[in-house]
């Protein structure tokens, strides 16, 4: 239904990946499978412990073991600490000095003949450790006197954040309800089946060639350079086809300890992570404690929002800052809120780093407000889809932080997905008796396309379409295709915006070289920015491939059009001529050349946010989603089964449907785990109690629904290119606080420290039963 | 360098003999898929492979008569099929097969592995016990045959001896015996387990049970048989009028323990919940969630 009729060619069609072939024969390379002549395999030695003064490194021994080419220790590395891209608190090294900060970090590396002698080599590296006490509850790290991860400077508050809008205190005066929770979030790993790697060659002028599949080259190019000590423009890096990332893979400190290897070995050296270390010293999600409260008037308005946030920022400062920004203010947008105040601590622990994860820190803030609001509902003895239609946003609005919303299908994606859920038959129907009960939950969300707050040199994304001698098209792109289809999308707008078939347009993603610098795909910014230059590009190719044609139909160039590769006079299609015709007449007048069009897309009204309150338009255009969950409960066990589905995505437009739909299911999927299944465990020693897969619980086609409707709403934005907004990571955001909320419409108890697991449903029935025995106890 | 020798003798005297000269420097090899994933993440480092499929005699399978005789390298997906017929079977040991939901895991892995690498909360280990399996073991001092409960010593520890092998699987038939296995886990099918339980009832006269053998994996350091609460039910006319108070029994001697899946006390209450359930199942007064 979204193929036809849309006045599209391309734009709509649901085709599959352009890699779809490659990847289920398995001739599809990913970073992991690079391989340079003469390369050896390097290792990282990591610390054994939380927080330990290292005192002494010996590698005498491990440099005996034959095969062993090359060792580095902090005493190989800059002396100077880096950080990620526009990241001001600059405190890591590349190796570690002086100090461990948790399990997992870096502290020495090798390279060798293969892999297991750079394994065996680590294990001969000789530390000596001085144990320090450490710190792994934020709140204690707080505390006056807690051990501090960076001594020098003097808290372990990384950063505190503060912001006001309107008087509180005013809307909780004229407020008839005021509710509030505490909710919380642990580590979460993005659990991408691809793990880390990079090869990496010095040429003889010192020059660097990284391999890597990372979801930045240019990022990651800057912050390299500044991790390395040297200067950016010696840094080549090659993007190489991704196995997933989530969020992960933005700069990733393998990728420069792997260039520092291979400059002392003097050789290219390829190093790969194993599974465990993924986990002990990955970038999951940064864990959060939320303390959030609403004021509001009898008919649903609500005046006010409070929220807290301490954030769990783990070793080393990453993009935590920013993803406890966006769970501070993000939401703020879904809802007409009129006064609203934000605070949030970012904290160091000796626990690993954390960092971006599909939803950012939206995920985090949603999960409290969503909850909240299926409490305040209750509270004034509404539907709480009532309740979301009554505060939500609308087209036009201009909300309390100053984005613009130039497009929203809130309430139609509300008004869809209850329908389909059968939301009032299901939401109010009695209960059956029995211990398996049913109910259904709402969440909703908003999130952006492209976050200006995250990285704020720019907004917008360039491309270059080149298209040679026969008419092929090859656009050079310098954002990433994350497995997501990325490059699938790039190729039907190229082709829709060129008028020729899809199959004549080939995506090749970054290298520093030769493609323009991206700032890469994150913050649903792919399809959007970078859709948006490469159709801009593929424009300006257009407009040369017409002046050309317009020669041989001596007709103006601005009378014909392409159609399914063939140019004519508008109307006249019968008279056409071939692109190709055309494409071969600029290669002889270009003495080979190719017709060059390049194309910049700077979307409107995107403004970076003022550093103290936090106020602007930090995005071209915001997609909206609303999710019902519905969920069977097992009273006497506390089992959870999402038994049915259901995704209604406001997306501006469909580019492909069947991407659009397989987006869903997957972060529905990843939704699943957040609720139920997976979490991080750390000890009381700093240990992570669960670095495989085998006892980090991702869900599987069992845990997940036998239905699942996915409902694309399509709502045009006049920003995104052919209307396109994000999706990828709102598919997501709503599917924890929809499931937690159909638990409570199934059993009464309300839950709100994920994951939801079975013990914590049955302690909550137990202590709502107790409560329910004395009437006259508080709730 | 990691490394090892990887041998295949041809019979079961070369096998201890391979075993025997290298002590805890060997492993044996059957289907692999636990002992691999040991070598992978190095939890092992043996020196030598010892690979049991080549031995003449460790791969039969007979069905008839009053038991199961299954040869140690039998892959698990071959028992399935041996078992479809028969509704003890599969309400036990069908059960706990189907939590291996992967085909290829089934196929590869083989029940001599299951048992000889003693993970305590293999979902195969309660029905067996409950079903009185016994297993046949080879080595340089001859042949032995040990109750399965006398074989498996604790984690990832069994009774078999230097040089010894595990030669053969025999799961009795019991003669009008129902059956009945719960579990509940964090996932759906598979993954890791918080509580199992498994049963093997014969009716008796009175509405009584004549035989009940009842066996908790999952919840303490090994699975193991809970002899309260079978003597609650073989003491109950009815039987069923005995199965709240079997359950609660249960849930008392299971040694529970907590860990990162779950406490203790949780532990102990679903093994009542799942025990009462699996007696309702297997006595027949519904209740099957």
């Amino acid at each position: 239904m979204e193929t036809k009729g849309n006045g599209f060619s391309a734009i709509g069609k649901g085709l599959p990946m352009v890699d779809a072939r490659d990847k289920v024969t398995g001739l599809h390379d990913f970073g992991m499978d690079v391989a340079l002549p003469g390369m050896l395999w390097g290792r990282v030695l990591r610390s054994p412990h939380p927080h330990a003064r290292i005192t002494h490194i010996d590698t005498s021994r491990a440099a005996r073991l034959p095969g062993v080419v090359a060792i580095v220790t902090g005493d190989d590395a800059p002396r100077r600490k880096f950080s990620v891209c526009g990241q001001r608190l600059e405190d890591e090294h590349l190796l570690a000095i002086e100090k461990a900060r948790y399990v997992g970090d870096e502290v020495a590396a090798v390279a060798a003949f293969d892999e297991d002698t750079a394994e065996e080599a680590c294990t001969l590296i000789d530390v000596e450790y001085e144990l320090l006490p450490a710190v792994l509850d934020p709140f204690e790290a707080m505390q006056p006197g807690a051990p501090l991860v960076h001594e020098h400077l003097g808290t372990n508050v990384a950063t505190h954040t503060e912001f006001v809008r309107g008087d509180l205190g005013e809307a909780l005066r004229q407020a008839d309800a005021v509710v509030k929770e505490r909710f919380s979030l642990p580590y979460f790993h993005q659990a991408y089946l691809e793990m880390n790697s990079c090869a990496a060659e010095w040429d003889s002028e010192g020059r660097l060639t990284l391999y890597a599949s990372t979801q930045s080259p240019a990022l990651s190019r800057g912050s390299y350079a500044r991790a390395l000590d040297i200067p950016p423009e010696r840094i080549r890096v090659v993007q190489c086809h991704m196995g997933g990332a989530f969020g992960a893979k933005l700069e990733y400190k393998l990728h420069p300890i792997c260039a520092l290897l291979a400059r002392k070995a003097g050789r290219p050296v390829k190093m790969v992570n194993p599974r465990h270390e993924e986990f002990f010293a990955g970038l999951p999600r940064v864990p959060m404690t939320i303390d959030l409260m609403f004021a509001a008037k009898k008919d649903g308005t609500i005046l006010g929002k409070e929220i807290r946030i301490v954030a769990d920022n783990g070793a080393y400062i990453n993009y935590a800052h920013a993803a406890m920004l966006s769970a501070l203010l993000r939401h703020d947008n879904l809802y007409r809120y009129q006064h609203t105040r934000a605070v949030g601590d970012l904290v160091y622990t000796n626990k690993v780093t954390s960092g971006c994860f599909r939803g950012f820190g939206n995920l985090q803030g949603h999960w409290a407000v969503e909850s909240l609001m299926d409490i305040l509902a209750e509270e004034l003895g509404m539907d709480p889809a009532e309740l979301r239609k009554i505060n939500g946003v609308r087209t036009g609005d201009t909300t309390i932080h100053g984005w613009k919303i130039l497009s929203c299908g809130l309430q139609e994606c509300i008004d869809q997905v209850t329908k389909a859920a059968g939301w009032e038959q299901k939401r109010y129907a009695p209960k059956p008796r029995g211990p398996r009960k049913r109910g259904v939950g709402l969440a909703c969300c908003l999130h952006v396309s492209g976050n200006r707050s995250f990285v704020p040199m720019f907004d917008g994304a360039s491309a270059i379409c080149l298209i040679n001698a026969e008419g092929q098209v090859r656009i050079l792109t310098g954002e990433t295709d994350m497995g997501a289809g990325t490059r699938t999308a790039m190729s039907q707008m190229a082709a829709e915006a060129l008028g020729v078939p899809v199959e004549w347009v080939q995506i090749s993603t970054g290298d520093t070289d030769v493609t323009p610098h991206g700032l890469g795909t994150y913050a649903d910014r792919g399809t959007t920015l970078g859709g948006g230059g490469v159709m801009m590009a593929a424009l300006d190719a257009k407009r040369q491939v017409l002046e050309l044609a317009a020669e041989e139909l001596e007709a103006r160039a601005e009378d014909l059009v392409i159609d399914d590769g063939v140019i004519s006079v508008r109307g006249n299609r019968d008279r056409g001529i071939p692109f190709r015709q055309v494409t071969q007449k600029a290669f002889i007048r270009k003495a080979g050349g190719m017709i060059v069009g390049t194309g910049t897309y700077i979307p409107n009204g995107v403004s970076d946010i003022d550093p103290k309150t936090k106020y602007g338009n930090i995005s071209c255009a915001y997609p909206f989603a609303a999710q019902v969950a519905e969920v069977e409960v097992d009273e006497e066990t506390g089992e959870v089964w999402l038994v049915n589905h259901f995704a209604a995505h406001d997306l501006g437009r469909t580019i492909n449907p069947l991407a659009a739909r397989g987006q869903i299911i997957g972060a529905v999927a990843q939704g699943v785990g957040h609720a139920l299944l997976e979490q991080m465990v750390y000890d009381d020693k700093g240990m992570l109690r669960n670095p495989s897969f085998k006892r980090y619980l991702i869900p599987r086609a069992w845990d997940m629904p036998r239905a699942l409707t996915t409902i694309l709403v399509e709502t045009n934005d006049p920003n995104g290119p052919f209307g396109a907004k994000g999706l990828a990571e709102p598919a997501l955001i709503p599917t924890p606080p929809a499931i937690a909320n159909a638990i409570y419409n199934a059993v009464g108890v309300r839950l709100t420290h994920l994951p939801l697991t079975p013990e914590k449903v049955l302690r909550a029935l137990k202590e709502k039963r107790e409560r329910t025995a004395r009437p006259e106890a508080p709730r | 360098m990691y490394g090892f020798d990887y041998h295949a003798p041809q019979s079961l005297s070369e096998a201890t003999a391979l075993l025997a000269q290298h002590g805890a420097a060997a492993k044996p090899l059957a289907g692999g898929t636990d002992l691999i994933l040991h070598l992978k993440e190095r939890r092992l480092k043996p020196r030598h492979l010892v690979d049991l499929k080549r031995i003449p005699g460790l791969d039969h399978l007979t069905a008839e008569g009053s038991e199961l005789r299954v040869g140690a390298v039998v892959p698990l997906r071959a028992l399935e099929r041996a078992i479809a017929g028969d509704e003890l079977l599969q309400a036990t040991v069908g059960a706990g097969l189907r939590q291996m939901k992967s085909p290829t895991l089934r196929n590869r892995a083989t029940l001599g592995g299951v048992l000889a690498n003693a993970d305590v909360t293999a979902d195969l280990l309660p029905p067996l016990l409950a079903l009185g399996t016994t297993v046949a073991l080879h080595g340089p001092g001859g042949d032995r045959v040990l109750p399965l409960d006398e074989f498996l010593l604790g984690a990832s520890r069994t009774a078999l001896g230097a040089g010894e092998i595990l030669r053969e699987v025999t799961i009795p038939r019991v003669a009008g015996g129902r059956g009945f296995f719960q579990r509940l886990g964090l996932k759906r099918v598979g993954g890791p387990p918080l509580v199992i339980v498994a049963g093997v009832l014969v009716p008796g006269p009175e509405g009584g049970v004549a035989r009940a053998s009842l066996v908790a994996g999952a919840v303490g350091p090994r699975p193991a048989r809970l002899p309260q609460v079978e003597q609650i039910l073989l003491a109950a006319r009815p039987a069923v009028s005995g199965i709240e108070q079997a359950a609660a029994a249960g849930a008392g001697e299971a040694g529970a323990v907590s860990d990162l899946w779950a406490t203790k006390e949780y532990r102990q209450e679903i093994l009542e919940v799942l025990l009462r359930r699996g007696l309702q199942a297997a006595l027949g007064t519904g209740g099957d969630r």
